[in-house]
């Protein structure tokens, strides 16, 4: 049974003004729990394709489903809802406010959600930190981790909402070797625990090796 | 609400995560503030203790002349009088339950060996005069009127004339029929009051001797009324109208209108200081806001990104540029608070002013006032001036595309 968490159909997108075609008539389709990558040389569109699943920027042309709901139906607010919802993002920069503790910020999702009581929220923050291994770690401010457990709290902060679907862009390119692969791994686990999609972009070849399957982008185009 | 408590949470960390910046803009917020705080006080307390003065020892709350008194040239007072003062008075304190008090008000000179002066002579009921003014109540030096015949001066013109308790003058003026008489009388005792007029160019005598240098008797030139409450004077004014007086009335507000007038003017030059003082520290905290924005791009991009509203981050900025204001106000009222109760306590001498016309119904020291309206709107308007101020920086965070906010790091 395949239930298609991204469906991506037919779509291109240019940026200034069609002066650089950033995607061309790319389909694509994401199962529930899948592990894959858009790989690909610089500047060929995996930032793009990843933005436009994540309802951050829309296409020129095709159509996206994600978690069952037409994109192109939806106005700003209904995006950002959308996200709020569904979609888990996890960046390169780990890009964790600054001024909030671990708890915190992996909390942080949840205070935007309606009907999410505290005692809950406390609850959910606090099992999802203890997966990702920050047990003890969580009145710590970001300045007081190391890069890789930045980027575990990042991840928690993007499963802490139970989304079908999580988009990390480069999540392994500012951390060492040893380090990003065991975020990778943590992903994986992830992935065959709670049943998300992962969705990377990437050129990072280690973790092209531990996806199931790898997406090859060639100037906007997604190779066979 | 939550997404209130989380943006107000955001914004005080962010505040305190810059200390520097945050201290350098509060500081300069807060001693405009204070400024502002301080100033205002001051002209308050002016304006309180003038209109004070004016009541206590020139104008009572309502004062009644011979029809056509008040447009004449002083020099023609004794022209227009009533003589049935005491029996007016007398019946007006009857019917409205008021004090009352008949004065005659006589333009003349005080003489001193070769040394002359221009002075009001006042003659004042000694017993029911302190009913309605406090001027017999202030005297610093010598006695009042009672047991010995003689003149009060004010403290200020005894100084220039050289006179002290016990020295005799002459006063000098033309009486109701015209021709002109004098007297010589002893000083008994020095009036200080504070009030310019009273201590600067006032002579005192018993309404009976004025009379007699007036040669005039049983008249009077002036009416004074105090009721009870000073806010009511129109309405008092309006029942002694109908009651048939044909009296001209003048309350204390008209007779303080000059100075009225010019504080309301001060208070306007000032209003302009402050608008450009506060357009400085809107820049200020407008740069602050803008700065923050920036810095925190790709942390806003995050956000949008998580399903923060662009109102919310909007908001964000909104409560960080306003508990600016917050804190800058609260400290404002406290400190400057503080300054305008020890003023209130040590005073401000103008007494350096003593030889130049101010036109301030004071001269000796005033206290500043700490009124509840001046400290509120101090608050209220570091609120609205960071809340304008952080407009602009909200605009910016909140229109900015998410996609870009995250790949460039610019809004
Ligand atoms: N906001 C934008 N404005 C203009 N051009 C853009 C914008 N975003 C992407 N592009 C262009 O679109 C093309 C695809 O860019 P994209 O960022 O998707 O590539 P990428 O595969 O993610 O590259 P990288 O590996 O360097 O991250 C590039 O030519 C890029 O310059
Ligand atoms: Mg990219």
């Amino acid at each position: 049974m395949n239930i298609s968490v991204v469906d991506v159909n037919d779509v291109s997108k240019t940026y200034n003004h069609g002066r650089v075609q950033a995607l061309r008539n790319v389909s694509l389709n994401v199962e529930q729990a899948a592990f894959i990558a858009l790989a690909g040389p610089s500047g060929s569109g995996k930032t793009t394709l990843l933005n436009l699943i994540g309802a951050l920027d829309i296409p020129d042309e095709g159509s996206i489903r994600v978690a069952g709901q037409s994109l192109s139906e939806l106005n700003d607010k209904q995006r950002t809802a959308l996200r709020r919802e569904r979609i888990g993002f996890v960046f390169q920069q780990f890009n964790l406010v600054p001024v909030l503790t671990a708890a915190e910020n992996v909390a942080l999702p949840l205070e935007i959600l309606p009907h999410i009581s505290a005692t809950e929220r406390r609850q959910r923050y606090m099992e999802i930190l203890k997966r990702v291994g920050l047990e003890g770690m969580e009145h710590r401010l970001p300045t007081q981790l190391s890069g890789g457990q930045q980027q575990r709290i990042a991840v928690a902060r993007a499963l802490v909402k139970n989304p079908p679907l999580v988009l990390a862009d480069e999540p392994t390119a500012n951390l060492d070797g040893t380090t990003g692969m065991a975020i990778v791994d943590l992903m994986n686990q992830m992935r065959e625990e709670l049943g998300v999609s992962f969705v990377f972009a990437s050129h990072d070849p280690r973790l092209l090796e531990r996806v199931d399957t790898v997406i090859e982008m060639v100037d906007g185009c997604v190779q066979p | 609400m939550r997404t209130t408590l989380i943006a107000m949470r955001l914004a005080i960390r962010n505040l305190r995560r810059h200390k520097r910046r945050t201290t350098l803009t509060v500081t300069g917020l807060t001693l405009g503030l204070i400024v502002m705080i301080v100033a205002y006080a001051m002209l308050d307390g002016l304006t309180d203790q003038g209109l004070d003065s004016f009541v206590l020892y020139e104008t009572a709350h309502l004062r009644g002349y011979p029809p056509g008194y008040l447009d004449d040239d002083i020099y023609r007072s004794l022209d227009r009088l009533f003589d049935n003062a005491d029996s007016l008075s007398q019946s007006i304190a009857d019917e409205l339950g008021v004090q009352t008090t008949v004065r005659l008000n006589i333009p003349g000179q005080l003489i001193v060996g070769r040394e002359e002066a221009f002075v009001e002579i006042v003659g004042v009921d000694p017993i029911r005069d302190r009913d309605v003014f406090a001027t017999l109540d202030k005297i610093s030096d010598g006695e009042g009127f009672g047991a010995v015949e003689g003149m009060l001066i004010g403290r200020k013109l005894a100084k220039d004339m050289g006179l002290a308790v016990g020295d005799r003058a002459t006063i000098f003026a033309r009486s109701a029929p015209g021709a002109y008489n004098s007297r010589r009388l002893p000083v008994i005792g020095i009036l200080s009051t504070g009030n310019p007029k009273v201590d600067g160019m006032s002579v005192y005598l018993t309404l009976t001797d004025a009379q007699q240098l007036a040669l005039v008797e049983n008249a009077a030139n002036e009416l004074a009324v105090l009721s009870g409450r000073r806010k009511d004077t129109d309405r008092l004014r309006e029942t002694l109208l109908e009651n048939g007086s044909d009296l001209e009335w003048q309350t204390w507000e008209e007779a303080a209108g000059g100075f009225l007038f010019m504080m309301q003017f001060r208070r306007i030059t000032f209003g302009v200081i402050v608008l450009i003082l506060a357009m400085i520290a809107a820049v200020a905290v407008s740069n602050t806001m803008i700065m923050a924005v920036h810095e925190r791009t790709r942390e806003i991009g995050a956000l949008r990104a998580m399903g923060f509203e662009r109102s919310m981050i909007g908001h964000l900025f909104l409560f960080e540029g306003i508990s600016i204001g917050l804190i800058s106000g609260f400290a404002a009222i406290i400190i400057g608070g503080l300054v305008v109760l020890w003023l209130n306590n040590v005073g401000i001498s103008i007494a350096a002013y003593d030889d130049i016309q101010t036109g301030l119904p004071i001269s000796t020291a005033f206290y500043p006032s700490l009124h509840l309206a001046n400290l509120v709107s101090a608050l209220i308007f570091g609120l609205a001036l960071t809340a304008l101020a952080s407009l602009a920086a909200v605009n910016r965070a909140q229109r900015g595309e998410v996609v870009r906010a995250l790949r460039e790091g610019q809004l």
